[in-house]
């Protein structure tokens, strides 16, 4: 087996275990040592379980050998978010109050991945109780900051940390994360994977660490996305244990989807004001990738709602009764980021009125959508307003002087969409010193096929999602 | 690798009251039919 298996899709990965070029086992020892070697040093490790993989693994070649084939993700390893329950292991959703705490049940997403032969490599490092409180340091995790394997010195994003920096350091082929606002879309920006965000109820998330139960989303990190596609079919679907449950499936069908000559896809130009400058070539280049591949862009705006004061409402309602537990042991001042505990415990002063105006503001927001989407296809924007900061500064904003563009344009897309439970894709468009660079799109609700196409047509325009950090 | 992590806020209760505060006057200000229920079901 060659070092190129490390970055290889999962496509390429199935295929070369069909044709026997490899075996599961040796695929999971390799990647087994892989992450349990590097992974500690992106701090993107929480629990191994390269052991029970190679077990799994010896009866995954037994059906590759009989030529029982499960779907596209069979005998490819993976890695896990830490707030996913596997059962009989400590599931610690990044926090020292829940250091310890082992569920006897198995998280629905990780079960419809082992019933396809799929190979559970680790548990991966989050940031903190998936940073609901709002914090202030990348180092608000049980594991400590999320190293960027691109730069050790810089953050890997959150708070799908793990996921990001580990399939962006070739530990693991693909990983799952969750998004509640934007903790799929930003680690994948900052660590140059292409992470996506499904509409809110199509994967379940019976087994996961509830944050905020209206917006909470369980979503794949990949090398392309292709991959992403690969993934969400086989955890998308219907379950009775998840009451947000859509009860719909997803096929990944990209042939099946719009031509991209015959699709409109929305942008702000005001967007590249909000964005730092090193990081605007690349940006420029990449709606310029987009115009070539035929797409037709016309400028939109976003719906005019106080979007930070929304969703900092129903996150911290919806958290506040989530973690109540914590507040009444006290516990909540062991978190690592006393910002986050101080704006959890403020949290439950939200007055019920504000938090059901929110919620009512909700169904105005899907509303105005809808609109939006009856002129376009899709949203694009980018993903971040500038590269992966560095750990050793606050996140709050407060390192570097914000500015005042002409207007809001797509600044809050994030938020925005997340708000409306759309789905969102995040991938590679460019690097800016160094460092990579992530331009996001977002369409209606259910029409993942339509992201995954233009991300597609732009990979095969593009080589930015091939490139990959040297190890440390 | 040794890490410099970035100093505490320097009261983050009273930051965490101020953002909640600012939330509030920001959807004070909102105004939302009455007739727009809110974004979840009771199922019965």
């Amino acid at each position: 087996m060659t070092d190129d298996v490390f970055f290889a899709p999962i496509s390429d990965i199935n295929a070369r275990l069909k044709k026997r070029e490899f075996s599961t086992v040796e695929l999971v020892k390799a990647f087994g040592a892989r992450l349990e070697t590097l992974g500690p040093k992106y701090n993107a490790l929480a629990l191994p379980l390269t052991k029970i993989a190679l077990e799994r693994a010896k009866s995954v070649d037994g059906e590759l050998k009989r030529e029982r084939y499960r779907g596209p993700t069979q005998g490819v390893p993976f890695g896990a978010k830490d707030l996913l329950s596997f059962a009989g292991h400590p599931t610690t959703w990044g926090a020292k109050p829940y250091a310890t705490q082992v569920f006897n049940e198995t998280a629905t997403v990780l079960q419809k991945l082992d019933d396809t032969g799929s190979l559970l490599l680790g548990k991966l490092s989050m940031v903190e109780l998936a940073g609901g409180g709002g914090y202030r340091m990348a180092g608000a995790s049980l594991t400590g900051p999320g190293l960027n394997p691109w730069d050790i010195t810089r953050w890997a994003g959150g708070s799908s940390s793990g996921p990001a920096s580990a399939v962006a350091a070739g530990l693991v082929p693909f990983a799952l994360g969750s998004e509640t606002s934007g903790s799929i879309i930003t680690p994948a920006a900052f660590c140059g994977v292409t992470g996506l965000r499904p509409t809110y109820g199509l994967v379940s998330r019976h087994g996961a660490m509830p944050l905020s139960w209206t917006l909470d989303k369980i979503g794949p990190l990949c090398r392309t996305a292709e991959d992403c596609g690969l993934v969400l079919q086989v955890i998308s679907g219907a379950d009775s244990n998840d009451p947000g449950s859509a009860g719909k499936s997803f096929y990944y069908a990209p042939q099946f989807s719009r031509k991209l000559t015959e699709m409109k896809i929305g942008f702000a130009a005001v967007d590249v004001e909000w964005a730092d400058p090193e990081i605007r070539p690349a940006l420029d280049a990449a709606i310029k990738t987009l115009r070539e591949t035929g797409a037709n862009l016309v400028e939109v705006k976003l719906p005019d709602f106080p979007w930070s004061a929304l969703i900092s409402t129903v996150i911290g309602a919806e958290s506040a009764s989530v973690f109540e537990s914590l507040f009444a042991t006290g516990q909540v001042d062991e978190l690592a980021d006393p910002s986050q505990a101080a704006h959890l415990k403020a949290n439950l002063a939200i007055p019920a009125t504000q938090y059901l105006k929110a919620m009512r503001a909700r169904i105005l927001v899907q509303k105005a959508f809808r609109e939006l989407f009856e002129d376009v296809d899709l949203l694009v924007a980018p993903a971040r307003c500038g590269v992966a900061p560095k750990i050793s500064e606050p996140l709050d904003g407060t390192a570097s002087p914000q500015p005042q563009p002409s207007a809001p344009g797509m600044h809050s897309l994030i938020p925005a969409a997340n708000l409306a439970g759309l789905p969102g894709i995040s991938f590679p468009c460019g690097f800016a010193s160094g460092l990579p660079v992530g331009l996001q799109l977002v369409g209606p609700a259910f029409r993942e096929n339509a992201l995954l196409v233009v991300a597609t047509e732009f990979q095969k325009r593009t080589d930015w999602h091939k490139r990959h950090p040297l190890a440390v | 690798m040794a890490q410099t992590i970035p100093a505490p806020a320097p009261d983050p209760d009273k930051q965490a009251h101020d953002d909640l505060q600012r939330n509030a006057d920001t959807l004070a200000k909102l105004s939302i039919p009455m007739s727009t229920e809110p974004a979840f079901q009771f199922k019965a």
